[in-house]
């Protein structure tokens, strides 16, 4: 066996680890009886219809779309604000910003997710969509700045020249010229954060207000306290948008690696 | 005598009688105009007026702060000290989008999500121009670089030349009184840029901008100027028209910029003649000179533009009055319509030599061959050295 073909048949296996557990859910999904079991010999899309049909789901879903597009707006605006800041900014100071704008990412969700409860405790937002939007908007920071800087990384600094010698002011160059340029890495930052939010459960736990839970919330929930394999089709509702959502976000930010 | 004109192919599209098209341009006038970049003065105390409607031309080698200088003027750099003033008007700290400008860059630098039309519609656009009038003015523009037909497509979908045309019709749409241009054709290759150089001479004619053309370039310089200012370590080394700078150059850095050129270093005679080292007297200038009356002897330079020179051979008698030296061919280049013959006079100099390659015969190398010319075609350069005080 080549070296080549050894590479890409463990890449095949690592995948098939990484995603055939998350598969499981949708034969459960489609289990015609009352428990989380897979069923090969019949079939029924009874827990998709009862997901409809109940409203705490349908309201949970609503929720979580409603922190999710706002949260993501939120971070959209301040983190493309945050990549242009960066992008004036050289040297060591640089790379100080970097990382704490990473930081999100590297410190762990339940710690987050503890520490923005007690601060919101004081400030009285715990238990509130607001303050869950909050937390959502600043954790998907870094989804957004990565994008919106590699693609200002590419943008023509000349053009920004030419527009103002033509007569443009800043706010026009920056709608007129910029934004066009940058606009697939923003979608893509967008969409990512997105995701992220909609996503999302620990901080969601400590966060979401108890009458209104977001749909990972109510799944962790079902799960936790009920055999009730409506969760297993909100999993596989969840796990196809997410999917969706995720590629249409890739694809956005390689077309603006390309057209950089 | 070679004709100066024959290498450089090209003419100059603008008679001396040009009507003068005023109504669009702006006087710009700068004053102690100084730059520099840490350590290093980019542009140092230039003073620069130029007249509404000129074509004015920024020559220099590379790094002379020709660009520094545009910056300068279109407003994307502050000055250290110094003004710059349109009409009259003082706007060194008005922003490049408030000065009313036209600007063509090196690389084009057309919006790449635009198309054609909407790129040459944008200052139109800036400046709240109806959309109905908006489009007959773009398309106006379009016309006069012959892309009237692409006006739908994105910059991409373009060739180089078509690019940089449709930033000329983008920075002329508005009408500017003042035009800048950091090396336009600089991009693109020789037959594009004789082509984009007439559409230059013929927008300036007719739009009537005052224009300031940063090149490095000769040839650009002489066709397409009114006016020349050649630049060296971010000062202006001499202001003159086009025929001026290559007849009479007043530093041999200007002479060798612009142009081929055969400096001849020796010194002053009391009678006015220009001894070289080995001793031999020649005559330069027109008889009167003015320049050797009061002067006492000192070094002193000469140039000889290579046209101007002829080859003879040992055995003709050379004209009583004109200058000759001897000298053995190193070298001969064929150029087409001329070729350069290089002979050796002795003493480590060369001596350059053009002349129609029509003549039939050529010059083998190491045949020993009388180079002569006219005493008015020597022009005197300042005695000693270059204003700078360096000898280049
Ligand atoms: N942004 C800058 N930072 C530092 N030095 C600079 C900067 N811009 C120009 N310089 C320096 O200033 C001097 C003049 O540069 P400038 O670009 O004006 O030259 P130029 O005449 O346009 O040359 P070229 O023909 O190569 O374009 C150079 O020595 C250059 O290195
Ligand atoms: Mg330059």
């Amino acid at each position: 066996m080549t070296d080549r073909a050894f590479l890409k048949l463990t890449g095949l296996l690592i995948g098939l680890w990484l995603v055939l557990p998350t598969l499981v859910i949708v034969p459960v999904s489609l289990n015609p009886r009352r428990s989380l079991a897979v069923s090969w010999s019949d079939w029924s899309l009874q827990w998709f219809q009862r997901f409809f049909d109940d409203p705490r789901w349908l309201d949970a879903l609503t929720t979580s779309v409603v922190v999710a597009v706002q949260a993501s707006v939120l971070a959209t605006v301040l983190g493309t604000m945050a990549a242009f800041a960066l992008e004036r900014v050289t040297g060591k100071f640089r790379r100080v910003l970097d990382a704490s704008i990473a930081t999100p990412i590297v410190i762990p969700v339940i710690l987050l997710g503890i520490g923005i409860y007690f601060a919101f405790l004081r400030w009285g937002l715990a238990g509130t969509t607001q303050g869950l939007v909050l937390a959502h908007a600043v954790t998907a920071l870094p989804l957004v700045v990565h994008p919106v800087s590699a693609a200002l990384s590419r943008y023509d600094r000349s053009l920004d020249r030419a527009a103002s010698s033509l007569g443009a002011g800043a706010v026009a160059r920056f709608y007129q010229v910029t934004l066009p340029m940058i606009a697939p890495g923003v979608l893509a930052g967008a969409l990512f954060a997105f995701i992220w939010s909609f996503d999302e459960v620990v901080m969601a736990i400590f966060l979401s207000s108890p009458r209104q839970p977001t749909l990972p919330v109510l799944m962790f929930n079902s799960v936790t306290q009920s055999v009730d394999p409506t969760v297993a089709a909100a999993s596989v509702l969840v796990l196809a948008s997410s999917t969706v959502v995720v590629l249409l976000a890739m694809a956005l930010s390689r077309k603006g690696a390309r057209s950089g | 005598m070679a004709d100066q004109t024959s290498l450089k192919s090209r003419t100059r599209w603008r008679t001396a009688t040009r009507p003068q098209t005023s109504h669009g341009g702006v006087e710009l006038r700068l004053t102690g105009l100084t730059r520099s970049f840490g350590s290093a003065i980019a542009v140092d105390n230039v003073d620069l007026t130029v007249k509404p409607g000129e074509f004015m031309t920024l020559l220099g080698p590379s790094g002379s702060g020709k660009t520094t200088t545009l910056n300068m003027i279109a407003g994307f750099l502050a000055p250290d000290s110094g003004r710059i003033m349109f009409d009259g008007r003082d706007v060194s700290s008005l922003p490049a989008n408030r000065r009313n400008i036209g600007m063509v860059f090196q690389n084009y630098a057309l919006f790449p999500t635009m198309s054609v039309r909407d790129n040459v519609g944008y200052p139109l656009r800036q400046r709240r121009v109806k959309a109905s009038q908006r489009r007959s003015q773009v398309d106006a523009a379009l016309e006069m670089v012959e892309l009237g037909h692409l006006w739908d497509r994105r910059p991409a979908e373009l060739s180089g030349g078509q690019q940089q045309r449709v930033a000329l019709a983008r920075a002329i749409v508005h009408r500017p009184p003042l035009l800048l241009m950091d090396e336009p054709l600089g991009a693109l290759d020789r037959r594009l840029r004789d082509s984009l150089q007439s559409e230059i001479a013929a927008i300036h004619r007719h739009v009537g901008s005052t224009v300031i053309y940063v090149t490095h370039d000769q040839d650009e310089a002489l066709c397409l100027s009114d006016r020349i200012a050649v630049f060296r370590d971010g000062r202006i080394e001499q202001l003159s028209s086009p025929s001026d700078m290559y007849e009479q150059p007043e530093t041999s850095f200007v002479a060798s910029f612009l142009g081929d050129s055969n400096i001849l270093v020796g010194t002053f005679t009391r009678d006015g003649n220009l001894r070289l080292p080995d001793g031999t007297e020649v005559r330069c200038g027109p008889a009167d000179a003015g320049r050797g009356d009061a002067a006492v002897a000192g070094p002193a330079t000469v140039v000889v533009r290579p046209e101007r020179m002829r080859l003879t051979e040992l055995e003709a008698t050379p004209r009583s009055g004109t200058n000759c030296l001897v000298g053995v061919v190193i070298e001969e280049r064929y150029l087409g319509a001329t070729r350069m013959v290089a002979l050796d006079v002795g003493g480590d100099r060369r001596i350059v030599v053009r002349e129609n390659s029509g003549a039939g015969q050529t010059r083998p190398i190491g045949s020993r061959l009388r180079v002569c010319w006219e005493p008015a075609d020597g022009v005197w350069i300042d005695r000693g050295a270059d204003r700078h005080g360096e000898s280049s």
